[in-house]
């Protein structure tokens, strides 16, 4: 959905959000990009609906999950291949002219 | 960017210093941007590739092109965001050459309809633990590779870049090559199946909701309050 879209879209009847249009608007809902009045809808929805309210949560934590992880260790030797594949590479395409050697 | 993007101390030098310092011919500001960024580069590659020699490969190919690229990188993103799009380029090529599909865009024959369903949510609990409490256990790990493995490698793509390398979606389309109506569809799909699949080992099965009840009601677009999820 676009930003525009998103602005426009009009969600709720008399009893509210329902739970189909709360997840048709998942990703604006948590990553911050819904219309105020149309986030207020999803909120009253939320308040209203535990199911919906608890898949949110989940789809924050895993989120979060993967974006906290520590890099995973390099396997062993990669490093120092790697760097001497760059030296090698600095040097054949003349990047390095001005200064070439390691600090 | 992720959360551990800058793997340097207070105090060192930021990554565009390295980079005009690389730029101007210093290898050891070169290095150092490496150093920094190597790990993270190499566990992107490993999570779009499944593969840990790949990984080293799509690793060496982005620092390698970086050094070849370098005088023409114009800085109008972050050198972080500038790597992750080369090795993201690199490792879906890597998988597409593996697969024998053509190696031009992604999955250009299984981009889903960006109206088509969306996945129900079908295992509903509250997680037993916080996410701190789960990322220092080391099955975490295994499970959160295990679970991302089993996504398609284009959804698998928009979640890394999008979710874990925090592109915006305009970006994570350029780099994919798809639209950004497909990157929000491939990304509510992989957020829904990576929460469905780690919901069902860290979800508290005695706080768990009736199964069906609310796929029914998302099925038919009703209103659950009425149905008193309790």
């Amino acid at each position: 959905m676009t930003k525009k879209q998103i602005k426009t879209h009009t969600i709720g009847g008399k009893h509210g959000a329902t739970c189909g249009e709360l997840l048709a608007l998942l990703n604006e809902y948590v990553d911050g990009g819904v219309d105020p009045s149309v986030c207020k809808e999803l909120e009253g929805h939320l308040a209203r609906c535990n199911p919906c309210r608890v898949v949110v949560d989940n789809v924050r934590k895993t989120i979060t999950l993967y974006r906290n992880e520590k890099p995973c260790e390099l396997p062993a030797g990669f490093h120092d291949r790697l760097h001497v594949a760059l030296r090698n590479c600095w040097q054949e395409t003349g990047a390095g002219k001005k200064r070439s050697k390691p600090r | 960017m992720s959360t551990f993007p800058q793997q340097h101390a207070p105090g060192d030098p930021e990554d565009r210093d390295l980079v005009r310092a690389a730029k101007n011919g210093d290898l050891a500001a070169f290095e150092a941007l490496v150093k920094r960024h190597e790990r993270r580069i190499y566990g992107l590659a490993r999570r779009l590739t499944g593969s840990e020699q790949e990984a080293q490969d799509v690793t060496q190919q982005t620092f390698l092109s970086a050094v070849k690229n370098l005088s023409g990188f114009r800085e109008a993103s972050s050198f972080s965001t500038w790597l992750t799009a080369i090795a993201a380029n690199a490792a879906l090529k890597m998988v597409r050459k593996r697969r024998g599909l053509p190696t031009t865009s992604l999955d250009e024959a299984t981009e889903p309809d960006e109206d088509g369903q969306i996945p129900h949510p079908e295992y509903i609990a509250d997680w037993r633990e916080t996410p701190d409490r789960l990322a220092q256990r080391a099955e975490t790990h295994q499970l959160l590779d295990a679970a991302i493995a089993e996504l398609g490698a284009g959804y698998r793509a928009v979640f890394l870049l999008r979710d874990v390398e925090s592109l915006s979606v305009r970006d994570t389309a350029r780099e994919l090559g798809i639209s950004p109506g497909n990157v929000k569809v491939r990304l509510l799909r992989a957020r829904l199946q990576l929460r469905e699949r780690l919901t069902r080992v860290f979800g508290n099965e005695e706080r768990r909701y009736k199964p069906g009840a609310h796929a029914r009601g998302l099925a038919f677009g009703h209103a659950l309050q009425e149905k008193a999820h309790d």
